[in-house]
């Protein structure tokens, strides 16, 4: 009953394509958030990840076209979420209009340079290749 | 031959999902214990609590009237907040006479005090910084501007440090003034918080 549920959950390709992006967005949103908020900076290590990750989610999708649009979509809304938890604690409660400006700033600058330029051209490239492995071997 | 090779296909798939679900899994639960640790950061900085305790007393073993002052702070962090460290301490001091309105100043420097030390949940931090002034103690009371110099998970774009006033004529502790970035290679610095 339960491997039948699994199998409902995934048994078409939008349905997996679904599932993927949606645990392609949770995995790359909790890399970066976990290296932003330890230490505002992604390591290679944690680059390397997500790097995998996005390998990974490219194979399982296995079409290069679509892993390019799905990679697109789980990019912005990595930064959309990010962004929003970045700024989310931050109140004037706690600090001034100027204070909350300027850490905004420096959360942006931090999680622009954790993810752009050379991060988001690894991870579409690894997504891209992964994609073509998947479509021509798996 | 051709069955055989569509259960490879199932079986590398299958393999693959799983370790992209178990360290998307894994992933997940590391950043939502940073998160949720994150989330407590600024109430952190804004609730810090530095408390001062001073004895004066005349110096030992010297006829003068000259004093020795002790000034003990405590710091405390009173939230869940788990990563900052205390990087260095320092105090201006401004000791007015009540009298006459005679004052004297001085500054410890940044590093007076203690090394860097981790301010975690809930555990107060003593550092002690003692002086000596060429003046009897009796009718004067003490200004102090501590400087707490933070590291934080911001590190590598800005510094903060957490300004407090301390005034010995009053009974509560000490008062969170500013909280000021230094920022390191962003253009336009940062102002005052």
């Amino acid at each position: 009953m339960q491997v039948n549920k699994l199998e409902w959950l995934i048994a078409t390709e939008n349905r997996k394509l679904l599932w993927t992006s949606i645990l392609w967005t949770a995995g790359l949103t909790s890399v970066y958030a976990q290296a932003l908020f330890t230490r505002a900076y992604a390591t290679w290590f944690e680059q390397g990840i997500a790097i995998g990750l996005c390998f990974a989610a490219g194979a399982l999708i296995g079409n290069i076209a679509r892993s390019l649009v799905t990679y697109i979509g789980v990019i912005v809304t990595t930064v959309v979420i990010l962004i929003f938890l970045s700024v989310q604690p931050l109140s004037t409660e706690y600090l001034s209009t100027v204070g909350v400006a300027v850490i905004q700033r420096i959360l942006l600058i931090a999680i622009f340079r954790e993810i752009f330029p050379f991060p988001v051209i690894l991870s579409l490239a690894a997504s891209l290749v992964g994609s073509a492995m998947g479509e021509r071997y798996v | 031959m051709q069955s055989a090779s569509t259960a490879w296909k199932i079986t590398t798939i299958q393999a693959l999902a799983v370790v992209f679900v178990a360290v998307i899994a894994v992933e997940v639960g590391v950043a939502t214990s940073s998160t949720a640790n994150y989330f407590q950061f600024y109430k952190a900085l804004a609730e810090m609590q530095v408390r001062l305790a001073l004895e004066v007393g005349p110096l030992q073993g010297d006829q003068s009237a000259n004093s020795n002052v002790t000034a003990v702070f405590s710091i405390e962090n009173p939230t869940g907040y788990g990563s900052m460290i205390m990087r260095a301490l320092g105090a201006n001091f401004r000791v007015v006479n009540s009298t006459n309105d005679n004052q004297i100043q001085g500054s410890t420097g940044l590093d007076a005090g203690s090394p860097p030390t981790a301010l975690n949940p809930n555990v107060v931090e003593n550092v002690t910084i003692n002086f000596h002034m060429l003046l009897p103690a009796a009718n004067y009371k003490f200004l102090f501007t501590v400087t707490l110099d933070l590291s934080t998970f911001l590190d590598t774009l800005s510094l903060l440090q957490s300004s407090f006033s301390c005034d010995t004529s009053q009974s509560q502790g000490c008062t969170l003034v500013s909280i000021t970035p230094r920022s390191i290679g962003l253009p336009g610095g940062g102002g005052g918080l």
